[in-house]
């Protein structure tokens, strides 16, 4: 039988790059982690003084300028849903505490943007509907909520400025989410809040096109 | 002693570990996604659409992108190295060349935890 010369430096040389590959590969996840912190943060803090401005602009203009307002208010709600969408994809790579804090900001942000366009309704009598949209991203506590978001993607782009969608994660820690959920009884997940009326489950397609339409005062060209 | 007992198991965790993995990050994924678009009649041209409009450069996982392409380039360079050392034609090992590149990156892995194993434990190795 051969014993085998064990070549102490040839192992090491391996292990050295082994290490260095992963170094660098670990190197190259934290910077990407820290660059996407800086992204989404600056993003909530454009939307805080977005909003701040758009609340101004309502207080100020009144109702003459309203479908200016409409329409400012229904791009900011898209651009947050869909760097909130993003965030969330973020936080699935990494579960950094600051991901969770600016997550936050950004559902506080949904929920004002929701009561604006509430208050915009009352004041412009904009023919809109909005949705809240509460759902789980965890794992085994909401199998349909995929499906869920897929379809209100999907009915956004049909119904386009005439629906606003604001998709709440029920499991953040925040007290005004956790008043919204009480009040508005969420106890079963998807669950939409169409206007003021609840549905609990996943609702298909055509079912929710229907609700939605219901809603109109003058019937959108998709009813 | 026990090479062959021992190969076979490290080939038997390598294929359950990379099927796992495959499953839970690709299939169960990608099965989710079919789920998806049936709720609106497969409309690909919206859903490609949507992640066109969606997408930007920090979405990507660039150290998953790192880690993936270095440990592919070493299995394409100990592959090619093989093939040269037994004098064969690369073209006629296609298929257990692509299992090869699946499979050898786990099965390394678990060898190289082996290796450490015995190194701690102070043995030398009998061939």
């Amino acid at each position: 039988m051969v014993v085998r010369s064990f070549n102490f430096r040839r192992h090491l040389t391996a292990f050295a790059i082994t290490a260095l590959i992963f170094v660098i590969g670990l190197l190259i996840g934290l910077t990407l982690t820290n660059e996407r912190i800086k992204f989404t943060e600056n993003f909530a803090r454009q939307q805080k003084a977005d909003y701040d401005s758009l609340q101004l602009q309502y207080l100020y203009l009144q109702k003459g300028s309203c479908p200016v307002l409409e329409k400012t208010l229904e791009q900011n709600i898209q651009e947050l849903e869909n760097n909130r969408a993003r965030l969330e994809e973020y936080i699935k790579d990494s579960d950094r505490e600051d991901f969770k804090l600016i997550e936050r900001e950004y559902i506080l942000s949904e929920i004002r943007y929701w009561l604006l366009a509430k208050q915009s309704k009352i004041d412009c009598g904009s023919d809109t509907v909005s949705i809240l949209y509460f759902y789980s991203d965890l794992e085994g506590e909401c199998e349909d909520c995929s499906a869920q978001g897929t379809i209100l993607d999907f009915l956004k782009e049909t119904f386009k400025d005439r629906l606003l969608t604001f998709s709440l994660d029920i499991n953040i820690e925040d007290p005004m989410l956790k008043i919204l959920k009480e009040t508005k009884k969420i106890d079963k997940l998807p669950a939409l809040i169409v206007e003021d009326d609840k549905y609990s489950g996943l609702i298909g397609t055509k079912e929710l096109k229907k609700i939605i339409c219901s809603h109109y005062k003058t019937p959108h060209s998709e009813c | 002693m026990f090479h062959l007992p021992a190969a076979f198991s490290v080939a038997l965790i390598a294929i359950v570990y990379v099927t796992y993995i495959l499953s839970k990050y690709i299939f169960k994924p990608a099965l989710n996604y079919l789920n998806d678009l049936s709720y609106i009649n497969f409309n690909v041209p919206f859903a490609i659409s949507k992640s066109f409009e969606q997408f930007s450069l920090l979405d990507l996982n660039y150290m998953i992108m790192f880690l993936g392409l270095a440990i592919i380039t070493i299995s394409l360079i100990v592959l090619k190295n093989a093939f040269k050392f037994t004098q064969e034609r690369m073209r006629t090992a296609l298929f257990s060349s692509s299992l090869f590149l699946i499979f050898y990156p786990t099965v390394l892995a678990i060898t190289w935890l082996g290796v450490i194993f015995d190194l701690v434990r102070g043995k030398r190795q009998k061939w």
